[in-house]
C-alpha cells in the first residue's frame, strides 16, 4: 500500500503560496490605502458646498458611508451628510420629496465609478412621480428618442415651463397660440403627461356635465375660460343660466332653469310648457311645471274667465294638461289681431295684455325679445319698436324692410 | 473524434456559450454590474462550482477509502467545471480589472490556463479506465498483446493495420512516459500552489466584498 500523500492544498508549499498571497494582499492595502478593495475611484463631483466639512466623496473614509456587517443600512449614513435631501425629503417637496421609496439612495445614485453618481436609468425612473409622466413624451417630433436633456435644458433638477412651449410651437396648426392665450402659460398646471386631453383621448362625457347638442360643438373657453389648473377647470359652472343669461328671452320671468324646457339641441322648439301658450283654463292644471309668471298669468286669466264665462270654462281645469281646449273665448268679437298668432293654438289675454285690455305688448314672448325686434328694426330703420301692431295689425311680417 | 475522447471539453464549451448567451440576452438590464442580481449571481456559482469541484477532486484523489467514482470521471467533472466556472467569474467582473477583485480574476485566468497544460500532460501518461497510470510491466503488457494478435496468420488487413498504427501510437506514448511524468510532478507543484494563491485572493475578495457591501441598499 502506498503512504497516503497529503491533500494538495495542505502542502507546505501551498500554505506557502496563500501565505504569499495574503502577505501580496496586505502590502497592497497599505500601499494603497485601502482602494485595492474598491471596485473603482469615488467620486470627484461635488456640488460646490461642504457637506458635514467635505466637498466631494473622495474625501471620505470607507466607513463613512461603509457600515459593516451588521452596522445597518446604508442610506441613513448618506442623509446623515446631505443635509438638503434629507429636508427636501422631510417637506415632500422637490424631486426627492415626490419619489417613491427614496430612502433607498440605491436606487438612483450608486458610487466607485470615478464619475457621476446619479445613475437613472431612464426605464424604470418613476417620472410620474415628480407630477409630469413621460407617457405622451415616447417619441420627437422627428421620430428619434427622447433624451432628458431634450427637455430638461439646464439639468435634470431643472425645468423650465418656456421648453414646453418652444417645443410645441412648432405644432403645424396655430392651435397653441389660442391655447396659450385661453389657458395661460403654466402648462403643467393641467397637463401632467398622461396625454388626458387629446382629441379622441379625452371624453367630456365622463366628467359631470356631458356634452351634446350644441354644447358639443362649443369651443372649451366658452365655458371653461381662464382656467389655469384642473381645479379651474373643474370649477365651469354647471348650470345654464351661468352661461346662458345674456340669451335669456324671458329676462328671467322663468326662472334658471333652462332644461325644463328646452334641450341642447337647440332653444326651439322648446318643451310644451303647461300655461305658456295655452288658453287660461289649462295653465291652472295640477303637476304644472310653469314659471312663477306663467303661474300667476294663469290665475288672473282663469279668474277673468270664470267671471265672463259659463260654467263649462271651468271643467277644463280638471282636463288632462296636455289636451286641454278652451271652450269659451273671451276676447271681443272684433279682435282685430289674430288670437291665434305664434301658431295653431289661442294665446291667452294675459300673454299680450298683462296689465289691461287697453294697453298690450309683443314682449311676453320670448319670439320678440327687445334685442332681436332692435336687431331687425334698426336695419329697417323705424324708431318706435314699441307700437307693434301700428305695422303689424295682423302680426305678420311687413313687406317693408323684407 | 475529439467528442468521444473529451465529451467533457464540449459540454463546457456548450455551457459557456449558453451562459454567455444569456448574459448578452439580459446586458440590457441594469443587474449585470458584479454587485447586482445577475453579476453576483454569476460570482456566487462560478466560485462555489470551482471551490467544491477543486476540493472534491483533490480529496478523491488522495482518499485512500472513498472511491466514488472512478477518477476519469472526476477528472472529467474537474475540467467541465474549472472551465464553466471562471467563465462565470468572467461574466460576474463585467469587464472592471480593478483592484483585488481584477487580480483575483487575472488568478483565475492563470490558474485556468495552468490547468489545460496540465491536462494535455496527464493524458499523455497512458491509464487505466480508472484514471491509474500504466505500470511499465502492464505497457509491455499491452504492447505483447498487440504483437500476439499481429501474429495471427488470418488478422484482416485492415485490422493489422489498425493495430499496426496504434502500436507505434503506444510505443511513441510508452517512450515519453518519463519526461511526461516529471513536466506533470514539475506542474503539479505549480499548478496547485498557482491554485491556492488564486482561492486566497478569492476567499479575502469575497470578505470584502460581504464587509463592505453590508447594509448597502
Amino acid at each position: 500500500m502506498k503512504p497516503r500523500r497529503r491533500l494538495p492544498f495542505a502542502s507546505p508549499l501551498a500554505l506557502v503560496s496563500a501565505l504569499v498571497a495574503i502577505g501580496a494582499i496586505g502590502g497592497a492595502w497599505w500601499l494603497s490605502d485601502g482602494s485595492i478593495a474598491t471596485p473603482g475611484p469615488l467620486s470627484h463631483e461635488s456640488d460646490g458646498e461642504a457637506h458635514h466639512g467635505a466637498y466631494r466623496h473622495a474625501e471620505l473614509d470607507c466607513d463613512a458611508c461603509h457600515t459593516g456587517v451588521g452596522g445597518g443600512a446604508m442610506s441613513p449614513h448618506c442623509l446623515a451628510c446631505h443635509d438638503d435631501t434629507r429636508a427636501e425629503i422631510s417637506a415632500g417637496k422637490s424631486l426627492h420629496g415626490k419619489l417613491p421609496e427614496v430612502d433607498t439612495c440605491l436606487r438612483c445614485h450608486t458610487e466607485h465609478t470615478g464619475g457621476e453618481i446619479t445613475r437613472v436609468d431612464r426605464r424604470t425612473f418613476p417620472h410620474d412621480a415628480t407630477g409630469f409622466a413621460l407617457t405622451a413624451h415616447k417619441k420627437l417630433r422627428d421620430g428619434g428618442r427622447f433624451r432628458c436633456s431634450d427637455c430638461h435644458t439646464s439639468g435634470v433638477l431643472d425645468f423650465d415651463a418656456g421648453r414646453c412651449r418652444e417645443c410645441h410651437s412648432k405644432d403645424p396648426h396655430d392651435f397653441l397660440t389660442g391655447h396659450l392665450d385661453a389657458y395661460g402659460e403654466a402648462c403643467r398646471g393641467c397637463h401632467d403627461g398622461f396625454d388626458r386631453f387629446s382629441k379622441g383621448v379625452f371624453d367630456h362625457d365622463q366628467t359631470e356635465f356631458a356634452l351634446d347638442g350644441k354644447h358639443a360643438k362649443t369651443r372649451c373657453e366658452g365655458c371653461h375660460k381662464g382656467a389655469h389648473d384642473l381645479a379651474g377647470f373643474d370649477a365651469a359652472p354647471h348650470e345654464c343660466i351661468s352661461c346662458h343669461r345674456k340669451d335669456d328671452a324671458h329676462h328671467g320671468k322663468r326662472g334658471d332653469q333652462c332644461g325644463k324646457c328646452h334641450t341642447t339641441t337647440a332653444w326651439k322648439p322648446a318643451k310644451e310648457e303647461t300655461g305658456t301658450k295655452a288658453e287660461p283654463g289649462s295653465r291652472s292644471g295640477a303637476g304644472s311645471k310653469s314659471t312663477s309668471r306663467s303661474k300667476s298669468a294663469s290665475k288672473s286669466a282663469s279668474k277673468s274667465a270664470s267671471k265672463s264665462a259659463s260654467g263649462s270654462g271651468s271643467k277644463s281645469v280638471a282636463t288632462p294638461t296636455g289636451s286641454a281646449r278652451p271652450t269659451s273665448e273671451v276676447a271681443p268679437a272684433d279682435h282685430e289681431f289674430p288670437l291665434t298668432h305664434g301658431g295653431g293654438r289661442k294665446v291667452a289675454c294675459k300673454v299680450c295684455h298683462p296689465k289691461s285690455n287697453d294697453a298690450y305688448t309683443c314682449y311676453g314672448c320670448h319670439e320678440h325679445t327687445p334685442r332681436n325686434v332692435d336687431r331687425i328694426h334698426t336695419r329697417a330703420r323705424v324708431d318706435d319698436t314699441r307700437d307693434c301692431a301700428h305695422c303689424h295689425p295682423t302680426g305678420r311680417r311687413t313687406r317693408r324692410g323684407r | 473524434m475529439v467528442v468521444r475522447r473529451a465529451p467533457e471539453l464540449w459540454w463546457a464549451a456548450l455551457t459557456v456559450a449558453a451562459a454567455a448567451a444569456l448574459y448578452a440576452w439580459l446586458a440590457h438590464a441594469p443587474q449585470t454590474a458584479p454587485g447586482a442580481v445577475i453579476g453576483h449571481s454569476l460570482g456566487i456559482a462560478g466560485f462555489v462550482l470551482m471551490l467544491f469541484t477543486e476540493i472534491g477532486y483533490s480529496l478523491r484523489k488522495r482518499s485512500r477509502r472513498a472511491r466514488w467514482g472512478p477518477m476519469k470521471s472526476w477528472l472529467r467533472v474537474h475540467i467541465y467545471t474549472g472551465i464553466v466556472g471562471p467563465a462565470l467569474i468572467l461574466l460576474h467582473t463585467s469587464w472592471n480589472f480593478s483592484g483585488l477583485a481584477g487580480w483575483t480574476a487575472i488568478a483565475v485566468a492563470v490558474v485556468v490556463t495552468s490547468g489545460f497544460i496540465g491536462r494535455y500532460l496527464y493524458t499523455a501518461i497512458p491509464r487505466t479506465v480508472a484514471g491509474d497510470e500504466l505500470s511499465p510491466t502492464e505497457l509491455a503488457g499491452l504492447l505483447r498483446d498487440i504483437d500476439a494478435r499481429l501474429a495471427e496468420a488470418e488478422l484482416p488487413e485492415a485490422e493489422r493495420l489498425e493495430l499496426t498504427a496504434a502500436r507505434a501510437h503506444l510505443q511513441k506514448r510508452v517512450k515519453r512516459v518519463p519526461r511526461m511524468r516529471r513536466l506533470l510532478a514539475l506542474w503539479h507543484t505549480v499548478h496547485v500552489p498557482l491554485g491556492v494563491a488564486m482561492f486566497t485572493l478569492a476567499f479575502t475578495h469575497v470578505a470584502i466584498a460581504i464587509w463592505f457591501s453590508a447594509g448597502v441598499r
